[in-house]
């Protein structure tokens, strides 16, 4: 369950405190840890090489594909449904029942009989029933604007406009990516094993992956249906540009709450990476080089970012300028010739907005490939907390004081401070949430109110026999079971808790949301209420066409020059 | 029968507690429970609900000596006896009421993988022995027998089988699971439709 990552490093890691704090988790930006970047090193360092085996799609765009390619030894197949969609029934939400097209991933090659079998079941979604030869589901809708303006522009043999494919970023947007076990879908103890699997959601990401190829695919046979003789194909420039979309609302919270082992994982490796950089006495030229060159582009990303929301709106121009200012600073006062040239980056930034500290972060791993990029393997786990149930009371009380003493910091007493409950509802088991002194539901809330839990624990420890076990404790507080797994885990996953309460009413759930994303790899975070976002995937990596030859991992920050 | 995943056999049984009312961190115990059944002896998973749903709240528990005596075997009391059992606090649990030894069995398989080790568990006219890669039993599976439980040598089992294409459940038990999960969900209005993500947007680009 502990992370195996070693703390070797002359400089400490950030202090948990400081990194699970809500506002810096809704500033996070992906890093070369991000899991997208993981898979495209592999699907890279594998020369994988997709086959399109079938492709029975109409000039209008409707019918299904399949494709298939081999990865670490073992075959797969991808296969996409599409059909037309009514205008009223397209929306991003859980609670759609139709989309413009349908995906899965399946375990071995696709032949007709389980195509039968995935037609009539993949286009229904959650009201399909699937097997574990089928890894992960997916559905996604176009992006009319952006598909139709690349359909038009490539059949009259043009590219798409530049500053459109910017704006956009992508022909499609998935809507949900569903894997481990849902709807009889494979456990993850089926591929866990397997190394091009054995990080986090590196299946569900080659989903994406997958889609954002069909998307091309998609749009290029259109266009030649359209126009034979003088369509072309998108170049390459412009297809790796062209990432794919996604929509995210709040089923992203329970599952960081729900998973603390695993999200500690991913926050040590990235904290180790980060005191690993800093602790370097010196760097090279060509290492200089590319800090110049990813911190630039890390500035032209953000100028180009364009999102309705005002507040994200604002908090990105500062950060453009805050960047900007910085790059600058580094150049003119040698900061990179110090002792320690990483770390005084680090501390140069420290009194800048936490959208510019965090992406100063990733903008300093970026260079330091060798110190980082093993980390990567350290972030999965295979298995969350387990109680303790000889441990005594005594040293429940020293674990809760010395690592969960944040959570008193919240005032239950106040109605606002629990005023939130987290729920599935019954339409699609959308998550939802809902205001607990006005609305219903209260009584099936999720378990979410970890702050509440353990100022609970904390009261009933206090005046507890310090020589008790946790089984005799448990026996009389059976209802603190929870609590005690995650305090008795405390001091092994210091950063697996969010320190914040997350029913009170100050609670953004964007914030939450937009760490998970980052961890995936996502960019261009578009929000569009506290409650979800769209963002970007993929932009700017490789695709299918130079997936072996282009290099796989300079495409952070991914910027559009028109070409 | 209906081949399902063991992730859906695990959280439709960690809803179906919290719906019955259980505090989440017995919840997901019952959750292990289910899935270490339906790998070993699915037949129990029927019996591991009728002690889920059993109307007793209270874990009714007196020691004698290195003995606990339980009133009855419920879902906390059996997640009680295992805990203590595991950590040396006694030698051996009795439940002085069963409804099906079935029942208690998936919590004795969970523990034995959660704390590496293993039990053995007796009643009138039975034994089982349960550690995370096996579970044997023997003699009848009566009812309302009285049952004890007594902790073996640890790290005496064999690995856990690694399922890797779900479990193969009854259709009526999954049924039931079903419907008691819905229970955990909350019936939409129209207020609660504005508070989902994406509500709001017409999505046209």
């Amino acid at each position: 369950m502990k992370s195996n990552v070693q703390h070797e490093c002359e400089v400490a890691l950030r202090p948990p405190g400081m990194v699970m704090n809500l506002s810096r988790m809704g500033a996070a930006h992906p890093t070369r840890l991000s899991f997208m970047r993981q898979l495209v090193r592999k699907l890279h360092a594998e020369n994988v090489e997709l086959k399109m085996e079938l492709w029975r799609i109409d000039r209008r765009g409707y019918g299904e594909a399949v494709y298939s390619f081999e990865l670490d030894g073992f075959r797969y197949g991808f296969c996409a449904f599409t059909s037309p969609l009514n205008p009223e029934d397209r929306t991003d939400r859980v609670i759609a029942t139709a989309w413009d097209a349908t995906f899965a991933l399946h375990d071995g090659s696709i032949y007709e009989a389980t195509l039968e079998r995935l037609r009539r079941n993949v286009p229904k979604q959650e009201e399909g029933r699937y097997r574990s030869t089928e890894l992960i589901i997916s559905r996604a809708n176009r992006s009319v604007r952006m598909f139709e303006h690349v359909v038009d522009r490539l059949s009259a043999g043009m590219q798409p406009d530049a500053a459109m494919v910017r704006r956009v970023g992508y022909l499609m947007r998935t809507t949900a990516v569903y894997g481990n076990g849902k709807f009889g879908l494979a456990d993850r103890r089926r591929i866990a094993g397997r190394k091009a699997f054995a990080g986090p959601f590196q299946a569900e990401l080659l989903t994406v992956w997958l889609i954002r190829v069909f998307s091309h695919d998609l749009a290029e046979h259109i266009a030649r249906c359209r126009n034979p003789q003088a369509a072309c194909p998108l170049e390459l420039p412009c297809r790796r540009a062209l990432g794919i979309g996604n929509a995210t609302g709040l089923g992203m919270a329970p599952f960081l709450v729900g998973h603390p082992a695993l999200i500690n994982n991913w926050v040590v490796a990235k904290e180790t990476a980060l005191a690993r950089v800093r602790a370097r006495k010196n760097a090279s030229t060509d290492e200089i080089g590319m800090f110049n060159s990813i911190i630039g582009r890390a500035v032209r990303h953000v100028q180009q970012l364009e999102v309705e929301d005002h507040i994200q709106s604002r908090r990105n121009g500062v950060l453009g300028n805050e960047i900007a200012r910085l790059e600058l600073d580094v150049k003119e006062n040698g900061i990179l010739c110090r002792n320690r040239p990483w770390d005084a980056v680090f501390q140069a930034s420290q009194t800048l907005s936490l959208e510019a500290q965090e992406l100063v972060v990733s903008v300093l791993l970026e260079p330091n490939a060798m110190l980082v990029d093993d980390l990567g393997n350290e972030m999965s786990c295979d298995r969350e907390y387990e109680i303790d149930p000889s441990m005594t009371v005594s040293e429940m009380r020293c674990r809760f004081r010395n690592h969960c003493e944040w959570a008193l910091a919240h005032d239950f007493t106040k109605p606002e401070s629990d005023e939130v409950f987290w729920y599935y509802s019954e339409e699609k088991l959308e998550p939802r949430i809902g205001n607990r002194h006005r609305e219903p539901g209260a009584d099936r809330e999720l378990t979410l109110d970890i702050a509440r839990q353990f100022q609970q624990l904390g009261r009933a420890l206090e005046g507890e026999n310090d020589g008790f076990t946790a089984a005799e404790f448990l026996l009389e507080h059976p209802e603190l079971r929870h609590a005690v797994r995650r305090v008795q885990n405390a001091p092994d996953h210091p950063y697996a808790e969010i320190r914040g309460n997350l029913i009170g009413s100050a609670m953004r759930p964007i914030d939450i949301l937009r760490y998970k994303l980052a961890f995936f790899g996502a960019t261009k975070f578009d929000p569009k209420s506290d409650l979800w976002t769209r963002i970007t995937m993929f932009q700017g990596a490789p695709v299918a066409a130079d997936i072996s030859s282009h290099d796989a991992d300079d495409w952070s920050f991914p910027v559009l020059t028109r070409q | 029968m209906t081949r399902v995943s063991l992730n859906e056999i695990e959280f439709c049984a960690r809803k179906a507690a919290g719906a019955i009312g259980w505090p989440f961190g017995i919840a997901e115990e019952i959750g292990r429970a289910a899935v270490w059944s339906a790998v070993q002896i699915p037949a129990a998973i029927s019996s591991l609900l009728d002690l889920t749903e059993s109307q007793h709240r209270q874990v009714d528990c007196t020691r004698k000596g290195r003995t606990a005596v339980f009133a009855r075997a419920t879902a906390p009391s059996a997640v009680a006896a295992f805990d203590l059992l595991a950590a040396g606090a006694c030698d051996k649990a009795v439940f002085r009421q069963v409804s099906s030894p079935l029942g208690l069995i998936g919590f004795g398989g969970s523990a034995s993988v959660a704390f590496d080790t293993a039990f053995r568990l007796r009643w009138a006219g039975g034994l089982g022995e349960v550690a995370a890669g096996h579970c044997r039993l023997s003699g009848e599976l009566g009812h309302d027998c009285q049952y004890a439980a007594e902790v073996a040598s640890p790290k005496c089992g064999d690995p856990p089988r690694v399922e890797i294409d779900g479990a193969v459940i009854n259709d009526a038990v999954w049924h039931r699971l079903q419907l008691l999960a819905a229970r955990t969900l909350v019936p939409a209005t129209s207020e609660s439709r504005e508070t989902g993500a994406g509500a709001g947007v017409v999505d046209r680009d």
